[in-house]
């Protein structure tokens, strides 16, 4: 087990979905993008707080703590995946660096991350890859 | 009590840090890294405070005209409206599946350094006029700045809008129609540099008007002082 494994109150491993792997996944390939200096939650509010408090309440954390939350609580990445209709979604919000163009480097990023999608044993659905630049230098 | 994440909407961050250095503390870098709103808000506010500490003394020049030392205030408002993430601004790609943008906020944010790192300027507002949501159309872009005493107004001004232009073409799509830069205020630095050319300070209303060279005075939308 390592420092990043999750348990529950009684012990047993908080087992993450394939989408949380495949955030997880993601989230290292794009870090690894010349220029990207960090990404940042890119889940939906609301569906970032319901998931947070379900794992704080899962692992017997939450009552009563402060809000003071340094690091997360939960596997998940802050990259955003969802499955439609239409098939998979990828949200990506990331901080660029100034030494490289930030469209050059967007685009790397937007690269990456659907030849990882492509390279998935079910991969093929895919709607839309978002990715979206949230602060440059 | 603050949520170190800086997920409570209803602090403004600006004020937040604000708690933090009236302390006498450093925000955590928890904080500051929580968000890209809390990292330009930072980045913003040192520049400002490193401007702010070059001046003459804020509170004896306030002692004169009050309204001296509001510019720092103004400034701040202004950040904060600023590295709220606005308006998606896209960049090309050949994939229909590709939503690439650039939030509004990171824009301004390289604009106000941008700014910022020209010598003698410190940018009061920046502002994007025109529909950047639809790729190609036309934007101007406006900042107001202050100059600090003894620099060459219509010389800082183009060397504003050479960074700004740079800056823009270098990391965004934008079609930049027009950067038009708008002196506010003039400001006297604790050591004004020597020039010899024996000009007296500025006269309390710190407005220095353009020379017809395209920088305009104030426009009268309050914000001159």
């Amino acid at each position: 087990m390592t420092d990043d494994d999750v348990t529950t109150a009684a012990g047993e491993p908080v087992v993450p979905s394939a989408d949380d792997e495949l955030a997880r996944s993601l989230a290292i390939a794009v870090l690894g993008v010349p220029g990207v200096l960090q990404t940042y939650d890119a889940r939906p509010v609301v569906a970032a707080v319901v998931a947070d408090a379900a794992s704080a309440l899962r692992t017997g954390l939450g009552a009563g703590l402060p809000l003071v939350k340094p690091v997360p609580l939960t596997p998940s990445s802050p990259i955003a995946v969802s499955r439609g209709a239409a098939g998979l979604s990828v949200t990506v919000k990331i901080a660029v660096s100034e030494e490289r163009p930030a469209a050059a480097t967007c685009r790397d990023v937007y690269a990456v991350v659907a030849d990882a999608v492509a390279a998935l044993p079910e991969g093929g659905d895919v709607d839309t890859i978002s990715v979206q630049i949230s602060r440059i230098g | 009590m603050t949520d170190i994440t800086g997920d409570d909407r209803h602090d403004d961050i600006l004020d937040v840090y604000g708690d933090y250095l009236d302390r006498g503390e450093q925000p955590p870098a928890e904080l500051i890294e929580a968000s890209a709103e809390n990292q330009l808000a930072w980045a913003a506010l040192l520049r400002v405070r490193d401007a702010a500490g070059s001046l003459v003394d804020l509170e004896a020049e306030a002692a004169e005209n009050p309204l001296a030392s509001g510019w720092v205030e103004s400034i701040l408002a202004n950040v904060q409206r600023e590295v709220r993430s606005g308006r998606s601004i896209p960049l090309t790609h050949p994939s229909p599946r590709a939503r690439l943008t650039v939030t509004e906020a990171a824009v301004l944010g390289l604009v106000r350094a941008a700014g910022d790192s020209v010598d003698g300027v410190l940018i009061g507002r920046c502002v994007l006029d025109g529909d950047v949501e639809q790729p190609g159309a036309p934007v101007r872009v406006r900042v107001e700045a202050s100059v600090f005493w003894g620099e060459n107004i219509p010389d800082r001004a183009e060397a504003l809008r050479a960074a700004i232009a740079h800056t823009l073409l270098e990391h965004t799509e934008l079609t930049v129609e027009s950067i038009d830069v708008t002196v506010t205020d003039v400001h006297l630095r604790r050591q004004a540099p020597v020039d010899g050319d024996g000009l007296a300070p500025a006269d309390g209303d710190g407005i220095a008007p353009g020379d017809g060279d395209g920088i305009a005075p104030g426009d009268g939308d309050g914000s001159a002082r």
